[in-house]
Parts: C-alpha cells; sequence; structure tokens
C-alpha cells in the first residue's frame, strides 16, 4: 500500500542514459533471436511455398500434404497419439499430484523426489529403459515366456503403444506437477466441510475435489500433448518404421529426402497443431478468470 | 468401503511410482550386466562397460557436448540477464513487445525450430558452419528465452524497497546492482544458466539437424547406435551421463543456486 | 530563529491526472518529531517519497537545511527512512545492514565498527550483529531497519509507518523507545502514520493530511481539543458530530441548535465562518449534572440511556436526547460506580468550552 504511487526517480538526463544503456544491453538477445530465430522461421514459411525442383512459388506442397494420404495420416497419428498420452499423464499422475498436495508425512518427501527424478535422467536414458522393458527379447516378453504365459513374445515395442508408453513417462513429472499446484489451489477445509456433511472419501474426491482441480487437469493435459506432439527421440526410438509421427517423418523429408518444402509444409502443420492447442488452452483459462471474477463480483 | 478406497488409493500410488523407477532401475542393473537383456534370473556382475567409457568412442562426444553446454549456458546466462534486467528493472517503453518476443521461441516446438535453422544454413551456404558452432547457436535460442523468463521472475520477486533502501543510503546505481540487486536475483540466474546447460547437454530434436560426423554430441551418438543396437555399454553411458548432470546441479547448488534460496528479511 | 531541517514549498504531485498532493506547505524546524497523520490514499506517502526523493514534485521546491533538493538523487540528500516493511537486506548481516550506509559514503572501517556498534547499542541489540536479519523476530528486524537508517547520522529521519507490521503490545513499547531515541539523537523525525495514537504518544507536532491536504496542524493537543474540521474531530480520537441548525452568538459562548430543538451552550467560534456541526468528545460529557468538583456544567440535558457497554476500565453509553439525536458517552468506572440501566433516564452535563463549533 505505501509504495503505491512511485514513479519514476529524479533526475531525467540520467534516466535518458539508462534508457540508452538498456537498449544497448538487450541489442545482442534480439540479435541472436532475430538471426537464429526469426529470420530461419520466416525462411522456412517461405520454404514451404517453394517448388522442391525449381524453387518457383507454388501451394503444391501444401496440396501434397493434404492429399497424399501419408501427410495426414501421420498428422492424425500425432494428434491421436498426443491425446492419448495426455488422458495417461493425468490419469497417472491425479493420484500422485493428491498425495504430494495434501500429505503432511515424511513420505511427501521420497514420493516428490521418486516422482520427478526421471527429468534428471534425460529422454535418452530413459527410452532406452524402456527400450530394454519392452523389447522382442525385452524383460517383458522374457517374464511372460519363462512363465509359460505366451508362446511367443508380444509385440510390445515399435508401435503406438510403445510410444505411448515412453511419452507418458516422459511427460508424467511436468503433469504431475501442474495437477499438485491446482489441488494445493484448493482449500483442504472444503473437504472437511463435504465430510461433515455426510460425504464419503469418494464423494469428496468426486464431487469436490475433482470439479475444482479442472483447471489443473486442463492444463496437465496441455502440456503433455504439446510435449508429446513435439518430442522426437521417443517416437524415434520406440516407434522407429513401425509408428511414424511428424517429428519423425520431418526428421526423414530433411535427411533422406532432402525436400526441404515439403519437410517445411510438415513442421508448419506441428506448428499449427501446437498453436492451436495453445489458443484453446488460453481462450480457457481467460474464460474461466472471466468467470470466476464475475462470480467473486457477485458477492 | 472406504478402506478399499484408501487401499486401492495407495496401490494406485505404488504402480504409478513403479511405472515411474521402472526403466532408470532397469538402465542402471543393465549397465552392470554382461548383456543388454535384463532378466530376473541372477547375473554377473561386470564394470566391464563403464571401462569401455574411456575410449575417444564416447569421450570425444562427451567432451563435446560438454563444450557446447558450458558456452551456451554462459552465453543464455549472459544475454538472459542483461535482457531481463532491461525490460523488468529499466521497464524501458515497449517491454511487453520485447519481452513476448524474447519468449516468442518458447511456442515453436523444437523439432520445428532445427528445420528452420538448418534450412536457414544451407540457404546462406553456410553448411561448414553446422556442428560445434550451428550447435551453440541453436541451443542459445532454445535455452535463452527460458533463462531470460528465470531471472525476470527473480527480478520481478525483487522487492523495491531493498534498492530504494540502498539508495537512501548513499548507494549509487552501480553500487546498488552489485550490493543488493546481483545477490538478491543470483539463485534465480543460477537455476536459470543450470537450466541452460542441462537442455543443451541432454538436447536431441534440435542437434539431430546439426551435428557433422566427427563433430557430434553424445546423446546423438547414443541414439544413433540404439537404432542398430541394445549394446549395454549403452546403459553405462546413459548412467554416467545422468551422473555428470547430478554432479554439474549439484556444483551449481553449492556456489548458491536453488535452495539458498533468502527467505525472510524483507516480507 | 530556529534553522528549518525541512521545507516543503507549494508543493504538488500529479500522477496521471490523479492529483494525489495538491500544494502543501510545511516547515520543519531542526530536532522536532513530526508525524504526517492521514487515512490511507490522503498523499502522506507520497509526500515522504517525495522528501526521500523517489518521487519528484510536479511543482513546488523541497529543501533541506534551506538548500533545494528538487535535483538531487536520493542517494546524495543525507535523509534516512525506516521502511513499513523494513526492507533489510537479507543476504547481508545486521552488521552489513547498518554498515551499509557507511560504506556507501567510503567511511573507513574502524569508523564503520565504532558507528555500527553505537548504532545497535542505542537499539539495543548489541550481540545481534552476526545474525541475519531472517533469524530476527519483527521487532528486532524493527530495531536493525532503525540502526541501518541512523547509522550514516542522517540530517532528518523519514519513518514510514515503521510500527505497522508489529504486534500492538510491541508497538506501544516501541512508541517508548522511538521517542527516547529521538531524544538523545536530537536529529528530526519525520513520521508518517495512519495511527491517530501514535501521533498523538511521539509527536512534538502533527500534521494531518486529508485528500492530498493539510487539514490541520498543531501540537497533538490542539489537534485532539480544537479539531477545526469535521474530518479531524472524526478521525482524531472518537467524537460526536453533531449537525447544528441555528447558531445564536453570545460573546465568548454562543447558542446552537442541534437536532431539532435541543439547545446547547458551546464555545463562541474562532472566525467568521458558518457554524454547520460540533463536535463533542465522549469523555467531555458527565452522567449527572454536578461535576466532582460540585461545579456546574453549562448544559444540563435529559437523556435516555439505550445501551450500556462495559469497557472494564470505563463504560461506553449511548444516549438519546431526541428522537434522532444520540450521543456516545464515555464514563469512568470504578468499584463504586452504578451503571445506568437501559432505558433510564439520565441527567447529561457537558461544558460548553467542550462542544466545539465547525465550519466544514
Amino acid at each position: 500500500m505505501s509504495s503505491l504511487a512511485l514513479d519514476s526517480s529524479p533526475p531525467r538526463t540520467r534516466r535518458r542514459f539508462t534508457g540508452w544503456f538498456s537498449y544497448l544491453a538487450l541489442s545482442p538477445s534480439l540479435v541472436v533471436l532475430a538471426i537464429f530465430f526469426a529470420l530461419p522461421m520466416g525462411i522456412m514459411i517461405g520454404m514451404s511455398f517453394a517448388d522442391p525442383q525449381t524453387l518457383s512459388p507454388t501451394l503444391d506442397n501444401y496440396h501434397r500434404f493434404l492429399t497424399d494420404g501419408l501427410s495426414l495420416a501421420g498428422f492424425c497419428r500425432t494428434a491421436i497419439m498426443s491425446l492419448l498420452v495426455a488422458v495417461c499423464v493425468t490419469a497417472l499422475g491425479y493420484p500422485v499430484a493428491y498425495f504430494l498436495a495434501r500429505s503432511r508425512t515424511r513420505w511427501r518427501a521420497v514420493v516428490f523426489a521418486l516422482a520427478l527424478s526421471p527429468e534428471l535422467a534425460g529422454v535418452v536414458l530413459r527410452t532406452y529403459g524402456w527400450l530394454i522393458i519392452l523389447e522382442d527379447r525385452g524383460f517383458i516378453n522374457d517374464v511372460l515366456l519363462y512363465l509359460g504365459l505366451i508362446a511367443s513374445p508380444l509385440p510390445l515395442s515399435k508401435n503406438l503403444f510403445a510410444v505411448v508408453v515412453g511419452l507418458t513417462h516422459v511427460v508424467l513429472p511436468f503433469g504431475i506437477l501442474s495437477l499438485m499446484t491446482s489441488i494445493q489451489g484448493i482449500d483442504p477445509n472444503l473437504e472437511r466441510a463435504a465430510q461433515m456433511l455426510g460425504a464419503s472419501r469418494l464423494s469428496v474426491i468426486r464431487f469436490i475435489v475433482l470439479p475444482l482441480s479442472v483447471p489443473g487437469i486442463v492444463s496437465s493435459m496441455l502440456i503433455a500433448f504439446t510435449m508429446a506432439a513435439s518430442a522426437y527421440a521417443t517416437p524415434a526410438l520406440l516407434g522407429g518404421a513401425g509408428f511414424k509421427v511428424l517429428a519423425t517423418m520431418i526428421y526423414e523429408q530433411v535427411l533422406f529426402y532432402i525436400n526441404w518444402p515439403f519437410a517445411s509444409v510438415m513442421a508448419i502443420s506441428l506448428l499449427v497443431m501446437m498453436l492451436a492447442i495453445s489458443f484453446a488452452g488460453v481462450r480457457y483459462e481467460s474464460r474461466r478468470r472471466l468467470r470466476t471474477a464475475g462470480a467473486k463480483g457477485d458477492n | 468401503m472406504t478402506r478399499v478406497i484408501s487401499i486401492l488409493f495407495w496401490l494406485s500410488l505404488a504402480a504409478v511410482l513403479a511405472f515411474i523407477t521402472l526403466p532408470l532401475l532397469v538402465v542402471v542393473a543393465a549397465s552392470f550386466s554382461p548383456t543388454a537383456t535384463v532378466t530376473f534370473q541372477p547375473f554377473e556382475w561386470t564394470f566391464r562397460w563403464y571401462g569401455d567409457l574411456l575410449s575417444n568412442r564416447w569421450l570425444d562426444p562427451f567432451l563435446t557436448s560438454l563444450k557446447i553446454a558450458t558456452v551456451v549456458a554462459a552465453t543464455s546466462g549472459v544475454l538472459g540477464l542483461l535482457a531481463a534486467y532491461c525490460i523488468v528493472y529499466e521497464r524501458l517503453p515497449g517491454s511487453d513487445v520485447l519481452m513476448s518476443y524474447l519468449l516468442s521461441p518458447l511456442s515453436v516446438p523444437q523439432i520445428v525450430k532445427g528445420v528452420a535453422i538448418v534450412l536457414f544454413l544451407s540457404m546462406i551456404g553456410f553448411q561448414g558452419f553446422l556442428g560445434t558452432p550451428a550447435l551453440i547457436a541453436a541451443h542459445v535460442v532454445l535455452a535463452l528465452p527460458f533463462v531470460t523468463r528465470m531471472v525476470a521472475t527473480s527480478l520481478a520477486n525483487f522487492d523495491a524497497n531493498l534498492d530504494r533502501a540502498a539508495q537512501i543510503l548513499g548507494a549509487g546505481k552501480l553500487q546498488r546492482i552489485r550490493h543488493v540487486l546481483l545477490p538478491m536475483i543470483k539463485p534465480g540466474v543460477l537455476s536459470g544458466v543450470t537450466f541452460a546447460f542441462i537442455i543443451s547437454f541432454n538436447n536431441i530434436p534440435l542437434s539431430v539437424f546439426l551435428v557433422r560426423p566427427g563433430d557430434s554430441t553424445l546423446p546423438i551418438t547414443v541414439i544413433n547406435y540404439l537404432e542398430y543396437s541394445l549394446d549395454p555399454v549403452m546403459a553405462a553411458v546413459n548412467v554416467a551421463s545422468m551422473a555428470f548432470i547430478l554432479v554439474v546441479i549439484f556444483l551449481f547448488e553449492k556456489i548458491g543456486g536453488f535452495s539458498a534460496q533468502i527467505h525472510g528479511g524483507s516480507k | 530563529m530556529n534553522l528549518l531541517d525541512i521545507e516543503l514549498v507549494s508543493v504538488s504531485k500529479t500522477f496521471a491526472n490523479m492529483s494525489v498532493v495538491k500544494d502543501i506547505n510545511l516547515a520543519v524546524p531542526q530536532g522536532e518529531f513530526v508525524s504526517i497523520l492521514g487515512p490511507s490514499g490522503c498523499g502522506k506517502t507520497t509526500t515522504l517519497n517525495m522528501i526521500a526523493g523517489f518521487n519528484a514534485p510536479s511543482c513546488g521546491d523541497i529543501r533541506v537545511r534551506g538548500r533545494s533538493q528538487i535535483r538531487v538523487p536520493p542517494e546524495r540528500r543525507n535523509i534516512g527512512l525506516v521502511f513499513q516493511n523494513y526492507a533489510l537486506f537479507p543476504h547481508m548481516t545486521v552488521n552489513e545492514n547498518v554498515a551499509f550506509g557507511l560504506k556507501m559514503k567510503g567511511a573507513g572501517s574502524n569508523e564503520i565498527a565504532l558507528t555500527v556498534k553505537d548504532a545497535l547499542r542505542s537499539v539495543h541489540l548489541e550481540g545481534y550483529g552476526e545474525r541475519y536479519p531472517r533469524e530476527l523476530s519483527g521487532g528486532q528486524q524493527q530495531r536493525v531497519a532503525l540502526a541501518r537508517a541512523i547509522a550514516p547520522r542522517p540530517s532528518v529521519l523519514l519513518l514510514d509507518e515503521p510500527l505497522s507490521n508489529l504486534d500492538l503490545k510491541l508497538r506501544e513499547a516501541m512508541r517508548i523507545e522511538l521517542k527516547e531515541i529521538h531524544e538523545q539523537l536530537g536529529m528530526t523525525f519525520v513520521y508518517v502514520t495512519h495511527d491517530q495514537e501514535e501521533a498523538m504518544a511521539m509527536s512534538d507536532r502533527i500534521v494531518v493530511m486529508s485528500q492530498g491536504s493539510i487539514a490541520q496542524e498543531g501540537t497533538p493537543a490542539q489537534i485532539y481539543r480544537d479539531p477545526k474540521s469535521r474530518f479531524v474531530a472524526d478521525f482524531i480520537g472518537k467524537s460526536n458530530i453533531l449537525a447544528v441548525s441555528d447558531v445564536k452568538p453570545n460573546g465568548k459562548t454562543a447558542e446552537i441548535v442541534v437536532g431539532n430543538d435541543v439547545r446547547l451552550i458551546a464555545r463562541a467560534p474562532d472566525d467568521d465562518r458558518p457554524i454547520r456541526y460540533c463536535s463533542i468528545r465522549p469523555e467531555s460529557v458527565s452522567l449527572g449534572a454536578v461535576t466532582a468538583s460540585g461545579e456546574d456544567k453549562s448544559n444540563r440535558i435529559n437523556a435516555v440511556v439505550r445501551r450500556v457497554i462495559n469497557l472494564g476500565g470505563s463504560l461506553e453509553v449511548l444516549a438519546q436526547l431526541s428522537e434522532e439525536l444520540h450521543l456516545h458517552i464515555l464514563v469512568r468506572s470504578s468499584r463504586s460506580t452504578v451503571a445506568p440501566a437501559v432505558g433510564e433516564t439520565v441527567a447529561l452535563g457537558i461544558d460548553a468550552a467542550d462542544i466545539q463549533t465547525l465550519a466544514e
């Protein structure tokens, strides 16, 4: 309250000097991003309208993307895979997040460390772990064969299943964090109040905690979706040739077919998918803000 | 009924934690096992794979990654600190626009940034730039927005009254920056720098386009190798690289990072 | 002729077309303890920030010891400031905090060590030098903030609601201590607060601010006894403010009509402005028309007791004079006091001198 009314400090001349200095100090960042981000992005967008042979302007690349079947299938595979990952992350992350948000015991620190530890390990290590586990001669098949439950190895890798498992594992810590923050924001007295009114544990979760943590669920789904859709290493290793997504298809276009224009179109389609999802998230969030602000105003 | 639910809850918690830790344990186990397959049948311990790590085949990419990550962490640390300082602390006119520009790379997937950069380099005929220089530039573009955001957050949390207190006690601008502002935002800057180091060191989606034979990073060397074979030496490489990251985090923490966040005092 | 430490000459401040401080004139002689008192949003903090140099006045001049400070940045004004939230440097020990100002002035290490010791002694914190602010209680942090501000021996010490984050008991103890430190140092103190009790307890002079202007200034006693406006009467202490419908001046007194038909003898106004209100302090009304010393009160009125609240040492009585005219009355109570019963008719006595007429 007391420092509400503070403006720039005098004297004017010194301000002007620091303003000058600030722009100078800011310029390296602006220039680096202009050269290695803004300019390349512009070139890529321009390239998407160029003929692969002659580089003359054309819409053929977009036409091919929409009609060759393979590309759109890859686009849909990416979307479906990302959606599945988002659902799995949120479903698996919820109990952990609830525990982390509400527990006051020593176990909280242990669970917290366990839940976030994979983040330190890097994507390759984790993906390698899943390869060992899911491979035809891997851990799970080995156990099942040994127990005589199956006669021949189950196809657990190089498919949608393997990629979803691997990506869920990669994204899970982020989902848990965002769900945890949201659940922590719910007043525990609401749960006690519901219990005092006769609600069972299950009803408390069903009617109090779940509805109030919807924003956290939405943000966990969004994070998971965007991370999954843009992941490269996990689908490359666990999906391989058997399950191609946009990221791996873009890589192929660049390094095997050396088709820059078509790679650009695919990259743009991935970017559009991401931006659409983020935009939906922003819209949801601002609407929710408006609603809650309105509800407060009514009181 | 309540009992059943609570048992189910604890079971699901345990199952998820098992899911999270399983691949890590498997890799650690594999790194000590003579074959790449991990079975629950007893296996002999071997340290052979760790010995193999010291060959040039793994040492060279490791050193490349280390060099790149160090340069990236230092560069994006300095640039991010300057940028966040100018925008948040000096409140430059148009700071909102400048900030969204600086953070805009965050909304573009890495693989897309990678395509754009490699396309740009080949367009301007700078293919010779591929390898370490291109990797550094691309990783700075990746890390800079993160660092800027982290430093901006700690600057936004900086109590302006501390600055005023120093000023009324006679400290000029540079003295205030040196004695008050920098010590206060140090944890934020250090976590930003650590983060930059880690995302550069572990990066795949950008690096995959920009490496050159003989000038490749550790993760790229590993995944290229993994596509052909599950050699247990890979497990050792991965475990060693994770241990290295832990050491880096520990070192930064020691210099006064994250947990040294200063509490209270100016509430 | 006393030297003036601070002068504000027609100082105004406008933020984005909002006039926050309007044409303030203030002169503070050396060694005085002045409080700037007012509700939040009255412009007192802006005024303080202008003296400190964090805000530049839109017009007017600020002088310290006769020298204009308009072009002087805060770091060269030689003014001390104690912040409401203490603003202690959390990464420095108590010693380093207190030494900061001296270090910035380039003092030698021996001098610094001695002065820091002195400053900590005067706030009773010897032996706390090696601790960090977070290891101290709120009251101790407050003392460190004070020591840090006085260590460089500023010409003026500004205090921005320094006690508002402390609990009541500590606040009351700190009032006495602040006053003692003021006397001991002989430094000019400008104390900004919204707490009228605090201002009354410590100040030599109180400046009451309202909506960006000075509503009244004077000694605590003057402000309390002779409020010049309805705002001051209401803001300083508790007061019954009654609308006056008619006035008949009569030498040193005046007959006024309050409510519809209650006539009271009041003190004659100081100036010729029309009288619109009068203010009566709750404790200046006696229950029963005769005072302890047996003197007659100028006004005797019958009233019906509507509510009695026992506050321990005193009784708060709500008395109804006429249909829409109520008075809050505060009477000391002791073992022998018989509390009036609700519904009972009592005689009230008020001295003419205790009825202050107000023009605004």
